[in-house]
């Protein structure tokens, strides 16, 4: 899994992640992730291009949304409608970090 | 024993490591598509098993070369599954159901496995055999799951 890192505005940054969001590939992006949220003021996680999403890969991002949570920041996730949302809605993950299906709608919502 | 990672048709043996795990994916994806699954299924099944066998790898306290046996039957109906370990007694059936929580402040951090398995498979079920965990999930057209509709 790949992580590419991108400064959409003053204190916006998107997080574009790519590949299976399974135990292998969120071992692999956890550590630089964590920082990248503790770093940064608002993130867009972009989950659009990630093809599975496991248990893992959901703890992950439950800890950088409790990263950013802990400083006043926001940490949002731009998700078309596909598996991957799905599995996040089923977890409840939704729930607890904004889901949005377009990247507009969820840097709206960080800026 | 099957030598680490040998497969023989529908069945998967894979050393006790989560470098494993991306085989595991691959086998499971091509097992699928020769079975004809649909999208929701094949993701339902691929999801349980990364789950089992991460959960058995992560926290299962078994040594490296204890081999994990991971076997995909199909039956009438869809797909039944297995996976077969030599760690430590562990019954997921038995793992009460997850709290839901209302503020991220309140989520745990992990724990979530068995509650994917349970919305991704139609039917789980667990037996302790020869000091081995069997656990058994079961993809049923018939019986769908909340995961796939």
């Amino acid at each position: 899994m790949e992580m590419d890192v991108e400064n959409l505005a003053e204190g916006v940054t998107k997080a574009v992640l790519r590949g299976r969001f399974d135990t292998t590939g969120a071992v692999a992006i956890e550590l630089p992730f964590n920082m990248l949220a503790n770093e940064r003021q608002s993130l867009v996680v972009d989950l659009s291009t990630v093809s599975f999403m496991s248990s893992y890969g959901i703890r992950v991002l439950l800890r950088g949304a409790k990263i950013a949570e802990s400083k006043g920041a926001k940490l949002v996730i731009f998700c078309p409608d596909t598996a991957v949302r799905k599995v996040l809605k089923i977890a409840g993950t939704s729930d607890l970090i904004p889901v949005y299906p377009t990247l507009d709608a969820a840097t709206a919502a960080v800026s | 024993m099957q030598a680490r990672g040998t497969t023989s048709g529908n069945r998967l043996v894979l050393r006790t490591a989560l470098s494993e795990l991306g085989q595991l994916a691959a086998w499971v994806e091509e097992v699928s598509r020769h079975a004809g699954l649909t999208a929701d299924m094949a993701f339902g099944l691929q999801l349980c098993i990364e789950e089992a066998v991460a959960n058995v790898v992560m926290y299962g306290g078994a040594p490296d070369d204890s081999p994990i046996i991971v076997q995909i039957q199909q039956v009438r109906d869809g797909v039944t599954a297995t996976i077969e370990d030599g760690a430590q007694p562990f019954d997921a059936t038995q793992v009460p159901p997850r709290a839901i929580p209302e503020s991220l402040d309140e989520a745990r951090i992990g724990g979530l496995g068995v509650h994917l398995i349970r919305q991704y498979a139609s039917e789980m079920r667990y037996e302790r055999h020869q000091d081995r965990n069997r656990l058994t999930l079961e993809f049923s057209r018939s019986k769908a799951p909340a995961g796939w509709t």
